[in-house]
Protein backbone atom coordinates (compact mmCIF):
# COMPACT_ATOMS: atom_id res chain seq x y z
CA UNK A 1 0.00 0.00 0.00
CA UNK A 2 1.48 3.66 -0.83
CA UNK A 3 1.07 6.23 1.80
CA UNK A 4 -1.87 8.85 1.53
CA UNK A 5 -0.37 12.03 0.21
CA UNK A 6 -1.44 15.32 1.17
CA UNK A 7 -2.93 16.12 -2.18
CA UNK A 8 -5.33 13.06 -1.63
CA UNK A 9 -5.77 14.11 2.01
CA UNK A 10 -6.67 18.03 0.68
CA UNK A 11 -9.20 16.09 -2.11
CA UNK A 12 -10.82 14.47 1.16
CA UNK A 13 -11.26 17.30 3.14
CA UNK A 14 -12.92 19.24 0.00
CA UNK A 15 -15.61 16.28 0.11
CA UNK A 16 -15.97 16.86 4.26
CA UNK A 17 -16.41 20.31 3.30
CA UNK A 18 -19.03 19.68 0.83
CA UNK A 19 -21.00 17.08 3.32
CA UNK A 20 -21.20 19.41 5.65
CA UNK A 21 -22.04 22.44 3.83
CA UNK A 22 -25.25 20.78 2.60
CA UNK A 23 -25.91 18.84 6.10
CA UNK A 24 -25.49 21.98 7.75
CA UNK A 25 -27.32 24.64 6.18
CA UNK A 26 -24.05 26.75 4.59
CA UNK A 27 -25.25 26.18 1.17
CA UNK A 28 -29.54 26.41 1.62
CA UNK A 29 -30.24 25.14 -1.74
CA UNK A 30 -32.27 22.12 -2.92
CA UNK A 31 -29.68 21.86 -6.12
CA UNK A 32 -26.80 21.33 -2.98
CA UNK A 33 -27.31 18.06 -1.81
CA UNK A 34 -24.16 16.07 0.22
CA UNK A 35 -21.65 14.37 -1.37
CA UNK A 36 -23.12 11.03 0.06
CA UNK A 37 -26.55 11.63 -1.70
CA UNK A 38 -23.91 11.60 -4.49
CA UNK A 39 -22.55 8.92 -4.42
CA UNK A 40 -25.53 7.12 -2.93
CA UNK A 41 -26.78 8.20 -6.48
CA UNK A 42 -23.36 7.11 -8.21
CA UNK A 43 -23.27 3.43 -7.50
CA UNK A 44 -27.46 3.35 -7.81
CA UNK A 45 -27.31 4.43 -11.45
CA UNK A 46 -24.16 2.16 -11.98
CA UNK A 47 -25.75 -1.14 -10.45
CA UNK A 48 -29.06 -0.32 -12.75
CA UNK A 49 -26.78 -0.19 -15.36
CA UNK A 50 -27.94 2.69 -16.97
CA UNK A 51 -24.53 4.57 -15.96
CA UNK A 52 -22.02 2.03 -17.07
CA UNK A 53 -23.88 1.90 -20.47
CA UNK A 54 -23.82 5.18 -20.94
CA UNK A 55 -20.51 5.87 -20.61
CA UNK A 56 -19.28 2.66 -22.80
CA UNK A 57 -21.11 4.47 -25.28
CA UNK A 58 -19.36 8.08 -24.55
CA UNK A 59 -16.03 6.04 -24.70
CA UNK A 60 -16.53 4.18 -27.86
CA UNK A 61 -17.62 7.44 -29.55
CA UNK A 62 -14.48 9.34 -28.29
CA UNK A 63 -12.18 6.39 -28.81
CA UNK A 64 -13.69 6.26 -32.76
CA UNK A 65 -12.76 9.84 -33.05
CA UNK A 66 -9.51 9.75 -31.48
CA UNK A 67 -8.49 6.99 -33.88
CA UNK A 68 -9.75 8.61 -36.79
CA UNK A 69 -8.55 12.22 -35.98
CA UNK A 70 -5.30 10.78 -34.65
CA UNK A 71 -4.42 8.69 -37.87
CA UNK A 72 -5.41 11.81 -40.21
CA UNK A 73 -3.20 13.93 -38.43
CA UNK A 74 -0.35 11.67 -38.54
CA UNK A 75 -0.90 10.80 -41.90
CA UNK A 76 -1.62 14.06 -42.97
CA UNK A 77 1.38 15.29 -40.88
CA UNK A 78 3.90 13.35 -42.70
CA UNK A 79 2.34 14.13 -46.17
CA UNK A 80 3.32 18.57 -45.17
CA UNK A 81 6.11 17.50 -43.76
CA UNK A 82 7.70 14.98 -46.29
CA UNK A 83 6.19 16.41 -49.40
CA UNK A 84 6.31 19.52 -49.60
CA UNK A 85 3.87 20.36 -52.20
CA UNK A 86 0.88 18.66 -50.42
CA UNK A 87 1.46 21.72 -47.55
CA UNK A 88 1.65 24.46 -50.41
CA UNK A 89 -1.80 22.69 -51.86
CA UNK A 90 -3.56 22.03 -48.50
CA UNK A 91 -1.54 24.36 -45.68
CA UNK A 92 -3.84 26.97 -46.44
CA UNK A 93 -7.40 25.17 -46.35
CA UNK A 94 -5.80 23.52 -42.55
CA UNK A 95 -5.19 26.66 -41.41
CA UNK A 96 -8.39 28.37 -41.87
CA UNK A 97 -10.02 25.94 -40.48
CA UNK A 98 -7.86 25.40 -37.36
CA UNK A 99 -9.28 28.36 -35.29
CA UNK A 100 -12.62 27.67 -35.93
CA UNK A 101 -14.35 26.69 -32.00
CA UNK A 102 -15.32 22.92 -32.78
CA UNK A 103 -18.89 23.15 -30.62
CA UNK A 104 -19.09 26.03 -33.89
CA UNK A 105 -19.40 22.74 -36.06
CA UNK A 106 -21.56 20.89 -34.09
CA UNK A 107 -25.25 22.65 -35.76
CA UNK A 108 -24.10 22.39 -39.13
CA UNK A 109 -22.61 19.11 -38.86
CA UNK A 110 -26.11 17.80 -37.33
CA UNK A 111 -27.81 18.94 -40.70
CA UNK A 112 -25.64 16.79 -42.39
CA UNK A 113 -24.83 13.82 -40.57
CA UNK A 114 -27.94 13.88 -37.90
CA UNK A 115 -27.51 13.61 -34.23
CA UNK A 116 -25.74 10.56 -33.46
CA UNK A 117 -23.11 8.54 -33.59
CA UNK A 118 -21.32 9.89 -37.26
CA UNK A 119 -22.27 13.46 -36.76
CA UNK A 120 -20.17 13.11 -33.02
CA UNK A 121 -17.08 10.59 -33.78
CA UNK A 122 -16.66 13.58 -36.64
CA UNK A 123 -16.47 16.11 -34.45
CA UNK A 124 -14.19 14.25 -32.16
CA UNK A 125 -11.59 13.51 -35.18
CA UNK A 126 -12.04 17.10 -35.70
CA UNK A 127 -10.77 18.21 -32.31
CA UNK A 128 -7.89 15.70 -32.52
CA UNK A 129 -6.50 16.03 -35.91
CA UNK A 130 -5.19 19.49 -35.54
CA UNK A 131 -2.85 18.79 -32.63
CA UNK A 132 -1.97 15.43 -33.85
CA UNK A 133 -0.78 17.15 -37.19
CA UNK A 134 1.14 19.78 -35.40
CA UNK A 135 3.31 17.91 -33.14
CA UNK A 136 3.55 15.00 -36.07
CA UNK A 137 5.15 17.71 -38.29
CA UNK A 138 7.33 19.27 -35.35
CA UNK A 139 8.29 15.40 -35.19
CA UNK A 140 9.20 15.14 -38.57
CA UNK A 141 11.91 18.53 -38.32
CA UNK A 142 12.87 16.87 -35.20
CA UNK A 143 14.16 13.66 -37.23
CA UNK A 144 18.28 13.21 -37.78
CA UNK A 145 18.89 14.14 -41.29
CA UNK A 146 22.02 11.38 -40.43
CA UNK A 147 19.13 9.36 -39.89
CA UNK A 148 17.27 9.62 -43.18
CA UNK A 149 20.93 9.59 -45.11
CA UNK A 150 21.36 6.36 -43.56
CA UNK A 151 18.48 4.71 -45.31
CA UNK A 152 19.24 5.83 -48.18
CA UNK A 153 23.17 4.94 -48.36
CA UNK A 154 21.78 1.53 -47.63
CA UNK A 155 18.99 1.92 -50.77
CA UNK A 156 16.35 2.20 -48.70
CA UNK A 157 13.19 3.46 -50.57
CA UNK A 158 11.28 6.46 -49.48
CA UNK A 159 8.12 4.60 -48.46
CA UNK A 160 10.11 2.68 -45.84
CA UNK A 161 12.49 5.13 -44.62
CA UNK A 162 9.14 7.16 -44.08
CA UNK A 163 7.51 3.79 -41.87
CA UNK A 164 10.83 2.70 -40.48
CA UNK A 165 13.20 6.13 -39.92
CA UNK A 166 10.78 9.03 -39.81
CA UNK A 167 7.63 7.64 -38.48
CA UNK A 168 8.80 5.95 -35.27
CA UNK A 169 11.95 9.04 -34.72
CA UNK A 170 8.51 11.44 -34.83
CA UNK A 171 6.90 9.03 -32.54
CA UNK A 172 7.09 10.82 -29.20
CA UNK A 173 6.01 14.07 -30.45
CA UNK A 174 2.93 12.25 -32.13
CA UNK A 175 2.04 10.80 -28.59
CA UNK A 176 2.56 14.13 -27.05
CA UNK A 177 0.20 15.79 -29.69
CA UNK A 178 -2.48 12.52 -28.58
CA UNK A 179 -2.42 13.19 -25.09
CA UNK A 180 -3.49 17.05 -25.52
CA UNK A 181 -6.15 15.33 -27.61
CA UNK A 182 -6.98 12.66 -25.15
CA UNK A 183 -8.08 15.48 -23.00
CA UNK A 184 -9.65 17.55 -25.88
CA UNK A 185 -12.09 14.54 -27.12
CA UNK A 186 -13.82 14.20 -24.01
CA UNK A 187 -15.01 17.37 -23.78
CA UNK A 188 -16.08 17.57 -26.99
CA UNK A 189 -17.75 14.34 -26.97
CA UNK A 190 -19.67 15.32 -23.41
CA UNK A 191 -20.46 18.77 -25.16
CA UNK A 192 -21.32 16.69 -28.36
CA UNK A 193 -23.52 14.84 -26.39
CA UNK A 194 -25.26 17.35 -24.23
CA UNK A 195 -25.79 19.60 -27.35
CA UNK A 196 -27.55 16.90 -29.64
CA UNK A 197 -28.98 13.56 -29.76
CA UNK A 198 -30.46 11.29 -26.76
CA UNK A 199 -26.67 9.37 -26.27
CA UNK A 200 -24.03 9.30 -23.68
CA UNK A 201 -22.58 10.64 -20.12
CA UNK A 202 -23.61 14.41 -21.91
CA UNK A 203 -26.92 13.60 -22.22
CA UNK A 204 -28.00 12.34 -18.72
CA UNK A 205 -26.12 15.21 -17.34
CA UNK A 206 -28.31 16.92 -19.22
CA UNK A 207 -31.09 15.68 -18.82
CA UNK A 208 -30.73 14.80 -15.31
CA UNK A 209 -30.73 19.28 -14.68
CA UNK A 210 -33.80 19.32 -16.53
CA UNK A 211 -35.43 17.00 -14.50
CA UNK A 212 -34.16 18.70 -11.07
CA UNK A 213 -31.99 15.24 -9.80
CA UNK A 214 -28.96 17.11 -8.63
CA UNK A 215 -27.34 14.21 -7.17
CA UNK A 216 -27.52 12.36 -9.96
CA UNK A 217 -26.48 15.20 -11.90
CA UNK A 218 -23.16 15.71 -9.51
CA UNK A 219 -22.82 12.10 -9.93
CA UNK A 220 -22.04 12.45 -13.41
CA UNK A 221 -19.73 15.41 -13.16
CA UNK A 222 -17.44 13.30 -10.55
CA UNK A 223 -17.60 10.58 -12.63
CA UNK A 224 -16.24 12.34 -15.39
CA UNK A 225 -13.96 14.08 -13.57
CA UNK A 226 -12.71 10.65 -12.28
CA UNK A 227 -12.29 9.46 -15.88
CA UNK A 228 -10.37 12.62 -17.59
CA UNK A 229 -7.90 11.38 -14.77
CA UNK A 230 -8.47 7.70 -15.01
CA UNK A 231 -7.78 7.97 -19.13
CA UNK A 232 -4.79 10.54 -18.64
CA UNK A 233 -2.67 8.30 -16.18
CA UNK A 234 -3.37 5.33 -18.49
CA UNK A 235 -2.23 7.16 -21.61
CA UNK A 236 1.08 8.49 -19.57
CA UNK A 237 1.56 4.53 -18.87
CA UNK A 238 1.19 3.45 -22.14
CA UNK A 239 3.50 6.09 -23.35
CA UNK A 240 6.33 5.18 -21.32
CA UNK A 241 5.84 1.53 -22.93
CA UNK A 242 5.89 2.65 -26.14
CA UNK A 243 8.62 5.14 -26.25
CA UNK A 244 10.50 3.73 -23.21
CA UNK A 245 13.91 4.60 -25.49
CA UNK A 246 12.69 8.22 -25.45
CA UNK A 247 12.69 8.46 -21.74
CA UNK A 248 15.68 6.82 -21.24
CA UNK A 249 17.77 9.03 -23.43
CA UNK A 250 16.70 11.47 -21.00
CA UNK A 251 15.06 13.95 -23.60
CA UNK B 1 38.76 2.10 -60.56
CA UNK B 2 36.18 1.68 -58.54
CA UNK B 3 35.62 5.37 -57.55
CA UNK B 4 36.58 8.11 -59.84
CA UNK B 5 35.57 11.85 -59.27
CA UNK B 6 36.13 13.60 -62.72
CA UNK B 7 36.29 17.64 -62.62
CA UNK B 8 33.59 17.67 -59.51
CA UNK B 9 32.83 21.25 -58.65
CA UNK B 10 30.35 22.25 -55.80
CA UNK B 11 28.24 25.24 -55.76
CA UNK B 12 26.00 26.59 -53.00
CA UNK B 13 23.63 29.55 -53.79
CA UNK B 14 23.72 32.45 -51.59
CA UNK B 15 21.53 35.64 -50.26
CA UNK B 16 21.10 37.59 -53.31
CA UNK B 17 24.89 37.38 -54.15
CA UNK B 18 26.51 34.79 -56.64
CA UNK B 19 26.25 31.09 -55.77
CA UNK B 20 29.37 30.05 -53.78
CA UNK B 21 32.31 27.80 -55.58
CA UNK B 22 33.66 25.59 -52.26
CA UNK B 23 34.58 22.45 -54.39
CA UNK B 24 36.67 23.41 -57.78
CA UNK B 25 37.03 20.58 -60.37
CA UNK B 26 38.61 18.48 -57.94
CA UNK B 27 39.30 14.95 -59.52
CA UNK B 28 40.06 11.92 -57.74
CA UNK B 29 40.56 8.19 -58.44
CA UNK B 30 40.38 5.31 -55.76
CA UNK B 31 41.22 2.04 -56.98
CA UNK B 32 39.82 -1.46 -56.17
CA UNK B 33 41.17 -2.62 -52.86
CA UNK B 34 42.50 0.87 -52.07
CA UNK B 35 42.87 2.31 -48.93
CA UNK B 36 42.44 6.76 -49.64
CA UNK B 37 42.31 9.22 -46.81
CA UNK B 38 41.03 12.44 -47.82
CA UNK B 39 43.07 15.10 -45.55
CA UNK B 40 42.10 18.87 -45.52
CA UNK B 41 42.06 21.68 -43.25
CA UNK B 42 38.74 22.31 -41.41
CA UNK B 43 35.83 23.55 -42.90
CA UNK B 44 37.55 22.69 -46.40
CA UNK B 45 34.20 20.95 -47.10
CA UNK B 46 35.74 17.39 -46.76
CA UNK B 47 32.13 15.89 -45.77
CA UNK B 48 30.49 17.68 -48.77
CA UNK B 49 33.10 15.73 -51.17
CA UNK B 50 32.40 11.97 -49.33
CA UNK B 51 28.75 13.07 -49.93
CA UNK B 52 28.49 13.45 -53.54
CA UNK B 53 31.00 10.18 -53.34
CA UNK B 54 28.13 8.55 -51.97
CA UNK B 55 25.60 9.66 -54.31
CA UNK B 56 23.80 11.81 -51.41
CA UNK B 57 24.49 14.74 -52.36
CA UNK B 58 23.83 15.90 -56.66
CA UNK B 59 27.30 17.82 -57.49
CA UNK B 60 27.25 21.17 -59.42
CA UNK B 61 29.18 20.02 -62.47
CA UNK B 62 31.47 16.86 -63.15
CA UNK B 63 30.90 13.03 -63.05
CA UNK B 64 31.03 10.76 -60.24
CA UNK B 65 31.58 6.87 -61.01
CA UNK B 66 31.23 4.44 -59.17
CA UNK B 67 32.64 0.74 -60.59
CA UNK B 68 32.46 2.52 -64.29
CA UNK B 69 28.87 3.65 -63.66
CA UNK B 70 27.87 7.22 -63.69
CA UNK B 71 25.86 8.12 -60.32
CA UNK B 72 23.29 10.23 -59.30
CA UNK B 73 21.67 8.26 -56.44
CA UNK B 74 23.66 6.52 -53.61
CA UNK B 75 25.37 3.36 -55.52
CA UNK B 76 24.66 -0.41 -54.00
CA UNK B 77 28.43 -1.11 -53.44
CA UNK B 78 28.88 2.04 -51.37
CA UNK B 79 28.42 2.48 -47.82
CA UNK B 80 28.55 5.75 -45.90
CA UNK B 81 29.49 5.29 -42.28
CA UNK B 82 28.56 8.67 -40.25
CA UNK B 83 30.70 11.13 -38.02
CA UNK B 84 27.85 11.29 -35.24
CA UNK B 85 27.29 8.22 -34.51
CA UNK B 86 24.85 8.54 -32.45
CA UNK B 87 22.51 10.27 -35.26
CA UNK B 88 22.62 7.50 -37.57
CA UNK B 89 22.02 4.70 -35.21
CA UNK B 90 18.29 4.12 -34.44
CA UNK B 91 17.43 4.32 -30.44
CA UNK B 92 14.38 2.41 -30.73
CA UNK B 93 15.89 -0.13 -32.16
CA UNK B 94 17.98 -2.84 -30.20
CA UNK B 95 22.09 -3.36 -31.70
CA UNK B 96 21.35 -6.31 -33.29
CA UNK B 97 17.97 -4.72 -34.87
CA UNK B 98 19.77 -1.58 -36.05
CA UNK B 99 22.61 -3.91 -37.79
CA UNK B 100 19.73 -5.86 -39.21
CA UNK B 101 18.20 -2.79 -40.89
CA UNK B 102 20.97 -2.33 -43.36
CA UNK B 103 20.02 -5.77 -45.01
CA UNK B 104 16.23 -6.48 -43.83
CA UNK B 105 14.52 -4.52 -46.99
CA UNK B 106 16.61 -7.03 -49.25
CA UNK B 107 16.66 -10.10 -47.31
CA UNK B 108 13.25 -9.53 -44.86
CA UNK B 109 13.53 -9.44 -40.78
CA UNK B 110 14.12 -12.55 -39.95
CA UNK B 111 17.77 -14.13 -42.49
CA UNK B 112 18.88 -9.78 -41.84
CA UNK B 113 18.71 -10.55 -38.01
CA UNK B 114 20.72 -14.11 -38.53
CA UNK B 115 23.17 -12.03 -40.48
CA UNK B 116 23.83 -8.90 -38.07
CA UNK B 117 25.48 -11.26 -35.91
CA UNK B 118 28.26 -12.41 -37.83
CA UNK B 119 29.10 -8.40 -38.12
CA UNK B 120 28.78 -7.96 -34.51
CA UNK B 121 31.21 -10.28 -33.79
CA UNK B 122 33.72 -8.97 -36.44
CA UNK B 123 33.88 -5.49 -34.13
CA UNK B 124 33.84 -7.09 -30.84
CA UNK B 125 30.41 -6.77 -29.85
CA UNK B 126 29.18 -10.34 -29.63
CA UNK B 127 26.92 -10.21 -27.17
CA UNK B 128 25.86 -7.51 -27.36
CA UNK B 129 23.00 -7.49 -29.77
CA UNK B 130 19.94 -7.16 -27.22
CA UNK B 131 21.36 -3.64 -26.00
CA UNK B 132 19.86 -0.63 -27.00
CA UNK B 133 22.80 2.03 -28.63
CA UNK B 134 22.85 4.32 -26.24
CA UNK B 135 23.14 2.06 -23.24
CA UNK B 136 26.85 1.75 -25.00
CA UNK B 137 29.91 4.09 -24.59
CA UNK B 138 30.06 6.25 -27.82
CA UNK B 139 33.10 3.96 -29.05
CA UNK B 140 30.89 0.77 -29.07
CA UNK B 141 28.35 2.69 -30.61
CA UNK B 142 30.22 3.56 -33.78
CA UNK B 143 31.65 -0.24 -33.91
CA UNK B 144 27.67 -0.61 -34.23
CA UNK B 145 27.72 1.76 -37.04
CA UNK B 146 30.73 0.16 -38.31
CA UNK B 147 29.13 -3.53 -38.56
CA UNK B 148 25.56 -2.37 -39.75
CA UNK B 149 27.80 -1.08 -42.49
CA UNK B 150 29.84 -4.28 -43.02
CA UNK B 151 26.31 -5.68 -43.24
CA UNK B 152 25.47 -4.63 -46.25
CA UNK B 153 28.64 -6.05 -47.70
CA UNK B 154 29.88 -3.21 -49.73
CA UNK B 155 32.83 -2.97 -51.74
CA UNK B 156 33.27 0.56 -51.10
CA UNK B 157 33.35 2.08 -47.30
CA UNK B 158 33.06 5.60 -47.01
CA UNK B 159 33.56 7.05 -43.65
CA UNK B 160 33.13 10.74 -43.19
CA UNK B 161 35.71 11.48 -39.84
CA UNK B 162 34.28 8.52 -38.19
CA UNK B 163 36.47 8.51 -34.68
CA UNK B 164 36.49 12.39 -34.50
CA UNK B 165 33.93 12.09 -31.63
CA UNK B 166 35.42 9.44 -29.39
CA UNK B 167 38.53 9.50 -27.43
CA UNK B 168 42.35 9.08 -28.23
CA UNK B 169 42.35 5.40 -26.59
CA UNK B 170 38.80 4.71 -28.13
CA UNK B 171 40.61 5.84 -31.73
CA UNK B 172 43.09 3.66 -31.68
CA UNK B 173 41.45 0.59 -31.15
CA UNK B 174 39.31 1.66 -33.81
CA UNK B 175 41.95 2.24 -36.04
CA UNK B 176 43.37 -1.62 -35.08
CA UNK B 177 39.64 -3.06 -35.60
CA UNK B 178 39.02 -0.94 -39.24
CA UNK B 179 42.85 -2.03 -40.10
CA UNK B 180 42.06 -5.94 -39.62
CA UNK B 181 38.51 -5.47 -41.29
CA UNK B 182 39.92 -3.87 -44.17
CA UNK B 183 42.27 -6.09 -44.65
CA UNK B 184 40.53 -9.55 -44.01
CA UNK B 185 37.58 -8.20 -46.74
CA UNK B 186 39.68 -6.62 -49.15
CA UNK B 187 37.88 -3.16 -48.56
CA UNK B 188 38.22 0.01 -50.60
CA UNK B 189 38.02 2.75 -48.39
CA UNK B 190 37.66 6.82 -48.83
CA UNK B 191 38.08 8.42 -45.53
CA UNK B 192 37.64 11.79 -44.53
CA UNK B 193 39.64 13.39 -42.21
CA UNK B 194 41.51 16.46 -40.35
CA UNK B 195 43.82 13.82 -38.36
CA UNK B 196 47.41 13.58 -39.91
CA UNK B 197 48.17 10.67 -37.95
CA UNK B 198 44.96 9.11 -38.39
CA UNK B 199 45.84 9.39 -42.00
CA UNK B 200 49.22 7.87 -42.01
CA UNK B 201 48.25 5.02 -39.96
CA UNK B 202 45.59 3.76 -41.63
CA UNK B 203 46.16 4.70 -45.62
CA UNK B 204 47.68 3.93 -48.66
CA UNK B 205 47.42 7.10 -50.41
CA UNK B 206 46.69 10.73 -49.07
CA UNK B 207 44.73 12.94 -51.19
CA UNK B 208 45.71 17.05 -49.57
CA UNK B 209 43.06 19.12 -50.24
CA UNK B 210 43.69 22.60 -50.03
CA UNK B 211 41.40 25.34 -48.17
CA UNK B 212 38.11 26.69 -50.92
CA UNK B 213 37.50 26.36 -53.15
CA UNK B 214 38.96 23.45 -52.64
CA UNK B 215 40.88 21.47 -55.06
CA UNK B 216 43.68 18.45 -54.81
CA UNK B 217 46.69 19.92 -53.57
CA UNK B 218 48.69 16.51 -53.85
CA UNK B 219 48.57 13.18 -53.49
CA UNK B 220 50.98 11.29 -51.41
CA UNK B 221 52.11 7.38 -51.29
CA UNK B 222 52.38 6.35 -47.93
CA UNK B 223 54.30 3.62 -48.51
CA UNK B 224 54.03 2.09 -45.24
CA UNK B 225 54.00 -1.96 -45.15
CA UNK B 226 50.76 -3.77 -44.02
CA UNK B 227 49.94 -5.56 -42.09
CA UNK B 228 49.83 -2.21 -39.88
CA UNK B 229 49.71 -2.21 -35.87
CA UNK B 230 48.52 1.11 -34.86
CA UNK B 231 50.97 1.81 -31.93
CA UNK B 232 54.48 0.38 -33.52
CA UNK B 233 53.28 2.44 -37.08
CA UNK B 234 53.95 5.64 -35.16
CA UNK B 235 57.22 5.09 -34.01
CA UNK B 236 58.25 4.13 -38.00
CA UNK B 237 60.86 7.43 -39.63
CA UNK B 238 58.17 7.02 -42.57
CA UNK B 239 55.40 7.93 -40.55
CA UNK B 240 57.43 10.66 -38.28
CA UNK B 241 58.98 12.52 -42.06
CA UNK B 242 55.05 12.11 -43.61
CA UNK B 243 53.53 13.61 -40.28
CA UNK B 244 56.16 16.17 -40.82
CA UNK B 245 55.61 17.45 -43.89
CA UNK B 246 51.50 17.29 -43.50
CA UNK B 247 51.36 19.48 -40.97
CA UNK B 248 53.53 21.66 -41.99
CA UNK B 249 51.36 22.18 -45.38
CA UNK B 250 48.15 21.98 -42.93
CA UNK B 251 49.20 24.74 -40.54
CA UNK B 252 48.17 28.07 -41.00
CA UNK B 253 51.17 29.14 -39.03
CA UNK B 254 51.98 31.59 -41.63
CA UNK B 255 48.38 33.51 -41.40
CA UNK B 256 48.94 36.30 -39.05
Amino acid sequence: MRRITSGTWLVLGLFALWEASARLGWVDSPNWPPVTEVVAALIRDSITGELPLRVGGSLWRMFSGLLAGGLAGVVVGLAFALVPVTARLFGVVVEALRPIPVPAVIPPLVLFLGLDDPMKITVVALTVFFPVLTNTMQGVRAVEVEAIAMGRTFGIGPWRRAAFIVLPACLPYVLAGLRVALGLALVVTVVAEMIAGEQGVGNYLVVMQFAGRAPEMYATVLLLAALGYALNRAFVTLEKRAIHWWFAMGR
Amino acid sequence: MLLELDAVTKEFPTRGGPPARIMDRVSLDVRAGEFMAVLGPSGCGKSTLLQMAAGLLPVTSGVVRVAGRPITAPPPEAVYVFQQYSRSLLPWRKVRDNVAFATEHRLGRKRAREAAEAPLEQVGLAGFGDHYPWQLSGGMQQRVAIARALAAEPALLLMDEPFSAVDALTRLDLHALVLEICTRRRLTVLLVTHDVEEAITLADRIALLTPRPTTVAEIIEVGIDRPRDPVATRELPRFLELRHALLDRLMTRHVA
